[in-house]
């Protein structure tokens, strides 16, 4: 992130860090083993080609 | 009437005024003008006032009545906006200090359509800087300093339509429109006391609107009752062709009576005056409502799916403040650096709460059909501290579901209105739930909890 700003201190990155580490564990809930998605299920979101 | 009950009258009432000539629109627009300016800084609600323009409007206005034109029944009420609706001719800042100067030569859609119902514009209010995209955790997170409740200044508006909800508390605007992408407007209207209505996704335009969450965003009223703010949803409702999401669908009312469920476990964990009020209002609900027992919020992962959307939506629509590294300049220390934990969402993460959002809205369809809604406490707690960030306040009440982010990824609308008082004065709310469009079904109750109730009607001692 340092790219982008190289102001952030060690502090700031390790915060960072340690915040993309809980969402990602949080994100895991998104597909649980108990009721995976399939293969099939879309995204709400979906691309229409005529256009609007 | 006293100039004090004038400012919080509602809108029919103001309209009733306007109509028998007590008052013209311009001596309301000046009466709000005065109000906002000897108010507005003390709460954190305003941004910016737009004199010239509102009084150009109000002169019309009352130019057109005399005249014998009135345009409905939002013809002169003055009003305010949350500041991330563009205006032509004032500045638009999003709450941030990177976009203070910014400017756009357009009205959004909401405005326009406000402007052609008769409605005066007054002001741009306060925000939570980027409508709380980066995951702030306090109430300093506006350029514009934290919003403050009108029922007691230490205490914070809610957000992130923190000026919105505060105007409208104080007296200090006729009505306000918010915006809600996961909680935006009810949050702020059980803080301050006041009527906020989520409209249904896809009802009202955003065109002209800050993005955060093209997926979740969406724009409605914060009002003095139920009456005004189902008065301002069907004046800004309908399609655009500026926003391929926005439809035009009718507002259906109940023809029986309602039919309400009760959210289960929505009381545990709750401060027990939430609790209280709650029980208190479903004996008033009792009287006008078949209250059919309680339902259970289907069980799924809500919280991890709106994080990871807004994450990922948010990183998008402000990847040129992330990469430009000015997200340093932000107000809150935690949106700084959230942009970067946002700007990390895994891609498969996103596509997969998007593609959960499906079984969610299919297991609200089947858990509430049979319901015209479902009643909740809007907030475990009342208003947030503002001297104390949001995680160590009220560590022994964190409430165990929420109808917020379920709701709100559902697209579903909502009505939050107030319901008691707790801890330092502080409002107390509870929220209705419904089916898609399914509004006036909503205000229908709402309106029937207010005609037995006069928490709505309630008055904060302002200090200036």
């Amino acid at each position: 992130m340092r790219r982008f700003d190289p102001k952030l201190t060690d502090a700031d990155i390790d915060k960072i860090a340690h915040a993309i580490d809980d969402n990602a564990k949080g994100a895991a809930a998104l597909n649980p083993k108990k009721s995976r998605l399939r293969n099939s299920d879309e995204p709400v979101t979906t691309f229409e080609a005529e256009p609007q | 009437m006293m100039h004090d009950e004038i400012a919080f009258a509602d809108v029919a009432t103001l309209q009733r005024l306007l109509g028998r000539g007590t008052v013209s629109s311009a001596e309301l627009t000046e009466l709000y003008l005065a109000r906002l300016e000897k108010y507005g800084p003390a709460y954190g609600a305003v941004v910016t006032i737009v004199h010239e323009r509102a009084r150009a409007e109000a002169k019309r206005a009352d130019r057109e009545r005399a005249a014998g034109r009135v345009r409905g029944p939002l013809h002169g009420i003055p009003y305010g906006v949350k500041d991330l609706l563009a205006t032509a001719g004032a500045p638009t800042t999003w709450g941030a200090a990177p976009y203070r100067e910014q400017h756009f030569d357009f009205d959004a859609t909401a405005v326009k359509r406000l402007q052609a119902a008769g409605a005066v514009l007054l002001a741009k209010l306060s925000m939570v800087e980027l409508a709380g995209g980066f995951g702030y955790n306090d109430a300093n997170a506006s350029f514009t300093g934290p919003g403050r409740t009108p029922w007691n200044r230490r205490f914070w508006s809610g957000g992130s339509s923190s000026g919105s909800a505060a105007a409208t508390a104080a007296g200090l605007v006729g009505f306000a429109i918010g915006s809600e992408t996961s909680g935006s407007i009810l949050f702020p209207a059980t803080s301050c006391g006041v009527t906020g209505l989520r409209p249904t996704y896809g009802r009202v335009s955003r065109h002209g609107a800050m993005a955060l969450c093209w997926s979740l965003d969406k724009l409605g009223p914060l009002a003095r009752s139920a009456a005004d703010a189902d008065t301002v949803l069907r004046a800004i409702a309908g399609s655009d062709p500026n926003d391929r999401t926005a439809v035009d669908r009718p507002f259906p009312a109940a023809r029986r009576r309602p039919r309400i469920a009760v959210l289960a476990k929505g009381t545990q964990k709750t401060m027990p005056a939430v609790k209280n009020a709650f029980e208190a209002s479903l004996r008033v609900l009792e009287e006008f409502c078949d209250i059919a027992g309680e339902v259970a919020l289907p069980d799924l992962p809500y919280d991890a799916a709106v994080g990871t959307i807004v994450n990922a939506e948010g990183a998008a629509a402000f990847r040129e403040l992330i990469e430009s590294g000015r997200s340093r300049e932000l107000q809150s220390v935690d949106d700084r650096t959230g942009g970067y934990v946002a700007y990390a969402t895994l891609a498969v993460d996103y596509i997969d709460a998007q593609r959960r959002r499906t079984f969610m809205r299919d297991a609200f369809e089947r858990a509430f059909a049979p319901f015209d809604a479902v009643v909740a406490p809007t907030l475990p707690t009342v208003a947030y501290p503002v001297d104390l960030s949001f995680d160590k306040a009220y560590t022994a009440y964190p409430g165990v579901v929420s109808l917020i982010s379920a709701g709100n990824l559902t697209g579903v609308p909502a009505i939050g209105i107030p319901n008691g008082f707790g801890p330092n004065g502080l409002p107390t709310g509870l929220s209705f739930l419904g089916r898609p469009f399914g509004e006036a079904k909503l205000v229908q109750i709402a309106r029937g909890f207010q005609s037995r109730t006069t928490f709505h009607t309630r008055r904060p001692v302002l200090e200036s």
